[in-house]
């Protein structure tokens, strides 16, 4: 095994933990995370000449996990236009007679729900600090903007759940 | 007094408040209920979103994904796709870089992501949700106690038939469920089930196997009627597909 392949094996858990932040959302279970890390780890070992010197190896896979994501998720969201149905969690969450246990679930699923109708700025901040583990600094340089922004677009993005959160609960 | 940002509510709500400004901040908290809700709120609702996302995956790596990332060594490692399951055909296409702008694809791409089963649940009549798939089949055929995917816990008898605790493995969801089945004609009838992220309080809860959520024996207690099966009497209800 090469150096190389050696420092990659390190950072798997937090590449992996990162993937799994990003790709586990509403309808999808785990297998897009373990497709998001395949996928970055075979760029990292295809592309190792276009590291810029001087940028660490796991900042450097992050960010490349983060651009493939952001690519995958506006081509599938494209491709939902045309031919995937609405999601059907608001019909769900209306139905009043079920047992309090489905509710908890059918609950998270909201919440999981909301989270990915954030736009894309805001889902990705919440994502990397809630979800990720990633701290403040940690999550601007994945994302390659200044801190300030990470946190206005985190406080925004969270303030945005708490609101509608609020409001779905005095429908019921 | 001036509004206190979001931004601010937030990071003292992730512990990133430090020094002086963490300081000010808890002064102004003490005189100001309004900012103590919003504190409340946002720490409640930071609870929430990391439970309904359930457990990260742990640290520990599996030589298996070593070699299946193609980093096991000097050879050259086939990319297979991870067990039990194969590449969606958008991501396969995505890879390739060869997704033509057709709707042809499009439509293909659309029936598979329909075509995906879901595993455990279907929705049936008059709202009720209905054991599917191998949680179906694991509810008519296994026994208490027995190892698989579907664990049973107990059979017991009700007013409306035969019932039974289950919990399923995590699997690739990361949480399982944990829940009770009651047989209904051909059916199984699911009137509570719960994530193993629903069933704890906190992010890394998990329901340990064979483990049923309170909320379900609580479910358990209300509907009982009798005593427990034992597995004599299970067998025989089995023969009988779970019918009185």
């Amino acid at each position: 095994m090469s150096d190389y392949q050696q420092e990659i094996v390190r950072l798997l858990p937090r590449l992996r933990r990162m993937a799994w932040a990003l790709a586990r959302g509403n309808g999808s279970a785990g297998a897009d995370g373990d497709d998001l890390l395949q996928r970055t780890v075979e760029r990292a070992l295809e592309r190792a000449d276009e590291r810029k010197a001087g940028i660490r190896l796991d900042l450097w896979m992050m960010r490349v996990m983060k651009n493939l994501w952001i690519d995958e998720m506006r081509m599938r969201n494209r491709w939902n236009r045309l031919v995937e149905p609405m999601p059907e969690h608001d019909v769900v969450g209306d139905e009043g007679a079920i047992a309090d246990g489905v509710i908890d679930a059918v609950e998270l699923a909201r919440i999981r729900a909301m989270v990915e109708e954030l736009p894309e700025e805001q889902r990705l901040a919440v994502k990397l600090v809630l979800l990720g583990g990633h701290s403040y600094t940690e999550a601007a340089e994945i994302l390659e903007v200044p801190e300030g922004t990470l946190t206005s677009r985190l406080a925004r993005g969270r303030a945005a759940l708490l609101q509608r959160y609020q409001t779905g609960r005095t429908r019921h | 007094m001036t509004e206190v940002s979001d931004v601010d509510v937030i990071a003292y709500v992730d512990g990133c408040l430090e020094g002086s400004a963490r300081a000010a901040f808890e002064e102004r908290l003490r005189s100001d209920p309004a900012l103590a809700e919003r504190v409340a709120a946002h720490r409640w609702m930071t609870s929430q979103i990391v439970s309904a996302f359930g457990p990260p995956p742990g640290d520990e790596i599996d030589p298996a994904l070593v070699a299946r990332l193609g980093l096991a060594g000097e050879n050259v490692v086939p990319f297979a796709p991870p067990q039990g399951r194969t590449r969606r055909p958008l991501l396969a296409l995505l890879i390739s870089g060869a997704i033509a702008a057709s709707l042809l694809v499009g439509v293909f791409v659309g029936r598979s992501f329909d075509s995906q089963p879901t595993p455990w649940l279907r929705s049936g009549p008059e709202a009720k949700i209905l054991a599917d798939g191998a949680l179906s089949q694991g509810l008519s055929g296994n026994l208490a106690g027995q190892a698989g995917t579907v664990r049973i816990g107990m059979s017991f008898h009700t007013a409306q038939g035969v019932c039974r605790t289950f919990s399923t493995g995590s699997g690739s969801t990361g949480s399982g469920l944990s829940g009770m089945g009651c047989r209904q004609g051909s059916d199984w009838v699911v009137p509570i089930v719960v994530t193993g992220a629903a069933a704890g309080s906190g992010g890394d809860y998990r329901l340990a196997a064979g483990e049923v959520a309170p909320a379900v024996m609580a479910e358990v207690d209300r509907r009982i009627v009798g005593d427990p099966l034992g597995a004599a009497e299970e067998q025989a209800l089995r023969q009988k597909g779970w019918k009185n």
